[in-house]
């Protein structure tokens, strides 16, 4: 009884596996060449003159996880953004370079701080958002630098914005990284009021264990509140390969 | 890897699942008898 049920399921396998492998014949070619199509439009609109994307294995199977190569003049981004949108066809799996290796990962574009960052380093540059005497709540006379440096931000929402309070080295350092912490919180819940979403901001306070470079750690203008703009990386599901050095 | 073996694969798991299946909700009380 056990014995003939075996073979039925062994079977069935049998039947199972050569249905899919049947299938694959049928289809692979067809799907091959649609995906080639495909790429060569991708490639083209990317500005990736001389690539070619491979849609077969070495020993000739058709394959959605196409072999890229050729380009070798071009630069390193341009390759990198072809090799993004073929991976972005629908149906395309993982991409790889004939001669990637590993260090190819590494020298993919760094995320890198947006403008914001910039706009909002120029807007503190001059003003610093200034809080009463000993407490965290922003002086009235700096709601409007909030404002400006909401506005600042708001072409960077999606990224991380850091948030972070410093103060001077007077007094215990276990309340100054407190005072820095709920400033730090102060300005975030500014910014909450402003439209901000809370999912990209991070509060922090780090006390007065970095003063501002060249200055005394005494100077009371180490008490400041910093932003950093840190892009985010969208999460890929399938790793896109990056051409290695030549 | 070639679409053969993804094919292979992917309906190999479903036909394991699709007997596992079948033994959890019919084969248990078929041997009981």
């Amino acid at each position: 009884m056990l014995h003939s049920r075996i073979i039925a399921a062994t079977a069935g396998a049998i039947v199972i596996a050569t249905l899919a492998l049947a299938t694959a014949h049928a289809t692979g070619p067809r799907m091959e060449a649609e995906l080639d199509a495909r790429a060569r439009k991708a490639i083209a609109a990317a500005g990736g003159n001389g690539i070619t994307a491979r849609f077969t294995t070495r020993a000739g199977w058709a394959t959605r996880h196409p072999l890229m190569r050729g380009g070798d003049e071009l630069s390193d981004p341009v390759r990198a953004r072809t090799a993004r949108m073929v991976a972005q066809i629908p149906g395309v799996g993982a991409v790889h370079w004939a001669n990637s290796s590993g260090l190819a990962a590494r020298l993919e574009e760094a995320p890198h701080p947006l403008h914001c960052q910039d706009d909002v380093n120029a807007l503190l540059h001059s003003r610093t958002i200034r809080f009463q005497e000993g407490s965290a709540s922003i002086d009235p006379a700096s709601e409007q630098l909030v404002d400006e440096v909401a506005e600042a931000l708001r072409p960077c929402l999606g990224s991380i914005i850091a948030v972070t309070g410093h103060t001077d080295k007077s007094g215990l350092e276990q309340s100054n990284v407190a005072l820095s912490l709920s400033r730090a919180e102060a300005v975030r819940d500014g910014l909450l009021a402003r439209g901000i979403p809370a999912d990209g901001l991070r509060a922090r306070g780090l006390g007065s264990k970095k003063p501002v470079e060249g200055l005394d750690p005494e100077d009371p203008a180490n008490r400041r509140i910093e932003f950093s703009v840190i892009a985010s990386v969208p999460v890929r599901p399938t790793p896109v390969d990056v051409p290695g050095p030549r | 890897m070639p679409i053969w073996m993804e094919l292979l694969v992917l309906a190999l798991f479903a036909y394991g699942v699709g007997m596992a299946l079948g033994w959890l909700v019919w084969g248990r009380s078929d041997n009981e008898q």
